[in-house]
């Protein structure tokens, strides 16, 4: 009770999980140190690399600067849990089409963490067209456990594709 | 009607049958073992624990407690059982997770502690009712007082 209806969460007495207690008011599945990224993740020449008809690459500055765009979505997570929050970040389909893409192209994300099911995802069509390369949760900086410096997030989707401590970006078609 | 029967017995005999035969083609041996002594702990602890004491609290219950009482001990009794049956895992796993998970954070000893006073107190405000009820109505004296 009160992990999906969030209101019933006061009187969840025996509630597992508390979704308003987690870092920045929304719940970590796979902690930083779980996915063993902190150093990776925390070094301060970490970029973003697009791989596309033009590859490029951001800075860390970089991206922070293009930040600009909100949207409010929510993390629906397979677990049973879900939070909504509001997210800032860069329009990744804006990114994909700097490389040489369009909104009908096939994307895969990739994370830092050097291994496991969840370290990449793939997202095209209207997620794609709604998605945000998250730097800010619900108005801070992420917390590494959500994914600093960069991670993914878009409607529709389960939590575990919402690609945390994103590194490349690539084209698959 | 018959056929009806026969036909379940077959359908439920081939899910079963497939069921088992994924569960020893699939499975490692050793996690069947893991199930195997699961499902005798079950057995142990459902026929050889559970089953007898709620047998036996239901004839102390019938003997000891008049009529009119029984019924909503009982109903508080098989709400505390159901609570405990959740809580006690959780007291016994509370701050176990990484904290960022918002998981098992919880004070549960104190919250199963005011849901047991709270079935405790519904349970007797409900009986109160019920003795209140049965004094106003008339012609229907409290069953303490009918056979003095």
């Amino acid at each position: 009770m009160g992990q999906t209806l969030t209101p019933l969460e006061p009187i969840g007495l025996l509630a597992v999980r508390e979704p308003s207690k987690g870092p920045q008011g929304v719940p970590v599945n796979r902690t930083a140190e779980e996915a063993n990224v902190i150093a990776a993740a925390s070094a301060p020449d970490w970029t973003l690399t697009i791989m596309g008809p033009k590859p490029y690459a951001l800075s860390l500055a970089e991206i922070e600067e293009m930040a600009v765009h909100g949207a409010r979505f929510p993390i629906s997570c397979v677990e049973g849990w879900s939070a909504n929050a509001d997210w800032r970040g860069l329009r990744l389909l804006e990114i994909v089409e700097r490389a040489g893409g369009t909104a009908g192209s096939q994307i895969r994300v990739r994370s830092l963490e050097p291994a496991g099911f969840f370290n990449k995802s793939v997202i095209f069509g209207p997620q794609l067209s709604q998605a945000l390369l998250a730097t800010h949760l619900n108005g801070e900086r992420l917390s590494v456990d959500h994914g600093y410096p960069l991670r993914l997030i878009a409607p529709n989707r389960a939590g575990a594709f919402n690609t945390k401590w994103l590194a490349t970006i690539e084209f698959i078609s | 009607m018959k056929i009806w029967r026969i036909l379940l017995a077959v359908v439920g005999i081939g899910i079963g049958t497939y069921g088992i035969s994924q569960l020893l083609t699939q499975v490692p041996r050793q996690t069947l073992v893991l199930v195997a002594l699961w499902l005798i702990g079950a057995l142990i602890i459902h026929d050889g624990l559970l089953s007898p004491a709620v047998v036996g609290v239901g004839a102390a219950l019938r003997r000891y407690v008049p009529d009119r009482g029984r019924r909503y001990l009982q109903f508080g009794l098989i709400m505390a059982a159901m609570v405990t049956v959740i809580a006690v895992p959780m007291i016994y796993r509370a701050r176990t997770q990484p904290p960022a998970k918002a998981l098992l954070l919880q004070d549960f000893g104190i919250n199963f502690t005011v849901l047991l006073a709270a079935i405790g107190g519904g349970t007797l405000i409900a009986y109160a009712i019920r003795v209140a009820r049965d004094r106003s109505v008339p012609g229907r004296p409290p069953p303490n007082q009918a056979h003095e």
